[in-house]
């Protein structure tokens, strides 16, 4: 912003944004005639604090980045050295779902109050387990999501819930087909949010309970104030209702 | 034939071979003019039925004394190709000896040399994989992209974290592709600095990771691939195999 003392000072209307810094201080500080210059002084303190945050939060940002990185490498290195195959499939599933994270994390809008869209989420994570788990491209997968802004840590709660409950169904459905239908789709129905994943699969996860995926899974869906259902009749279907309450307004939406 | 004329003769093969193990070509020649002056003094050594097979275990001798250990340490790891591994694949794949030729030449059993070559094979995919240098600082990020990379059958000829020595190895070992930081260390060398520096003797495609997305312009985009971090997997390999193909140096290879 580099309007100057009298576009802000002395006509408010000039700009939305620096509306409410100047109307404030319009408040406080009663106006005569020769405070303009303080005023102008004022506002340009406030605008460089106003900058300096925002540099700070983008630095902030960065570092979670950086740091997620930084995480997934370490449990990569750590599952290089496993010195079984179960243990390696243990540090590969921590690893996954620190990528998954990464994920959310990538999808944030650095533009405004870091939100991310989900359907963008949600579709790199889907793209990246289908490579790991389907890499010959046997498994049609199909992706019906629409865009809704979330924050981050509403992203890294649904992040790890997608993760989940893809890893669980390309892990399980498929075993010893060479062919499947995967369906990944998050909409609105009726009051609610749902996130779907149906497959055609195997109807029985006689191991979902035993390993971890299920239990994070449940208790990041009641976290956010939602609830879970399963059914199985051709495959396996599992369907969270979300309030939608968890949706954030991105800036350009108000 | 003189001994100086089956000398000759294996030259560009035995250059070849020094080349790719050393990772530069100057060091590689250096290697192989020693072996010559070698052969020469000892003429009966080099008996025309199994000179080549001489000749080349003598190469490997003086190419493997120095750095045995230095690789030691990554060969535990499992990450860089070991000596022993890059030896075995350059030698079947590439100079089409048969395993007990190759096992003799690298002076290994047979049964260890085959076990050896086999994992090898599967972890760099043929001989006639992309190569590729990887640019980073960071250690760990390394390993990983140096794994990532296996996946995708390239083969990692090596890494360094200082944007000069990239500059010097791309000049010399023939690169498809380089895997860099974009902002590595100091502004003045950057991974950005080593790239135009680098290209400016050869071409190769380019993959950049980066922290900072927004440093990288739409106009290097166009034949250069970007991922940002934190990166899911399949985003490095996509980025990989698209930056080979708009640079046209994805070869086919035989699985």
């Amino acid at each position: 912003m580099t309007a100057s003392a009298e576009a802000l000072g002395l006509n408010l209307s000039a700009d939305g944004s620096s509306q409410s810094i100047s109307s404030d201080l319009e408040r406080r500080t009663p106006l005569t005639g020769h405070d303009d210059e303080r005023l102008a002084g004022r506002i340009r303190d406030l605008e460089t604090a106003l900058a300096e945050k925002d540099r700070l939060l983008g630095e902030l940002r960065h570092q979670i980045k950086n740091h997620l990185q930084l995480m997934a490498n370490v449990v990569a290195a750590q599952s290089d050295r496993a010195l079984s195959v179960e243990s390696r499939q243990e540090l590969d599933d921590v690893r996954g779902r620190l990528e998954a994270l990464g994920a959310v994390y990538q999808g944030l809008h650095g533009d405004d109050n870091g939100l991310a869209d989900l359907s963008q989420v949600f579709r790199a994570i889907a793209t990246d387990l289908a490579a790991l788990y389907d890499p010959n491209d046997s498994i049609e997968l199909v992706v019906d999501t629409v865009s809704m802004s979330v924050n981050a840590a509403v992203g890294s709660s649904l992040g790890l819930v997608l993760h989940e409950l893809l890893t669980n169904t390309f892990k399980h459905a498929f075993v010893g087909r060479s062919s499947g239908r995967l369906v990944l789709s998050l909409k609105r129905h009726e009051d609610e949010l749902l996130l779907s994943v149906e497959d055609d699969g195997s109807a029985t996860r006689a191991d979902d309970v035993e390993g971890l995926g299920i239990p994070i899974l449940t208790s990041l869906v009641r976290q956010l104030g939602g609830r879970l259902e399963y059914r199985n009749d051709q495959g396996y279907d599992a369907f969270i209702y979300l309030p939608p309450t968890i949706l954030s307004e991105r800036r350009e939406d108000i | 034939m003189t001994t100086r004329d089956l000398l000759q003769k294996h030259l560009p093969e035995l250059r070849a071979y020094a080349a790719a193990m050393t990772a530069s070509t100057a060091a590689g020649d250096e290697l192989v003019e020693l072996c010559m002056l070698m052969a020469l003094e000892r003429p009966n050594l080099f008996k025309a039925s199994h000179c080549r097979l001489v000749l080349f275990r003598a190469l490997h001798q003086l190419i493997i004394t120095p750095r045995k250990r230095l690789e030691a340490d990554d060969d535990g790891s499992g990450k860089l190709m070991s000596m022993d591994e890059r030896a075995l694949v350059l030698l079947i794949d590439e100079q089409a000896f048969e395993l007990d030729e190759a096992a003799f030449v690298v002076g290994l059993d047979l049964p260890m040399a085959q076990r050896i070559h086999r994992r090898a094979a599967g972890l760099a995919s043929r001989s006639v994989s992309a190569r590729v240098l990887i640019l980073e600082d960071d250690a760990l990020m390394v390993r990983r992209l140096t794994a990532l990379c296996r996946k995708e059958g390239l083969d990692v000829v090596a890494q360094t974290g200082d944007p000069d020595e990239a500059v010097r190895l791309a000049r010399d070992l023939n690169l498809d592709l380089m895997l860099v930081d974009f902002s590595l260390g100091d502004s003045q060398r950057s991974g950005l600095w080593a790239v135009r520096e680098a290209r400016g003797h050869s071409d190769f495609a380019v993959v950049y990771v980066t922290g900072s997305p927004e440093a990288v312009s739409n106009e290097m985009l166009r034949r250069d691939r970007l991922v940002s971090k934190p990166f899911l997997p399949s985003a490095i390999s996509f980025a990989l195999q698209s930056a080979l193909d708009v640079n046209g140096r994805n070869r086919p290879h035989d699985s």
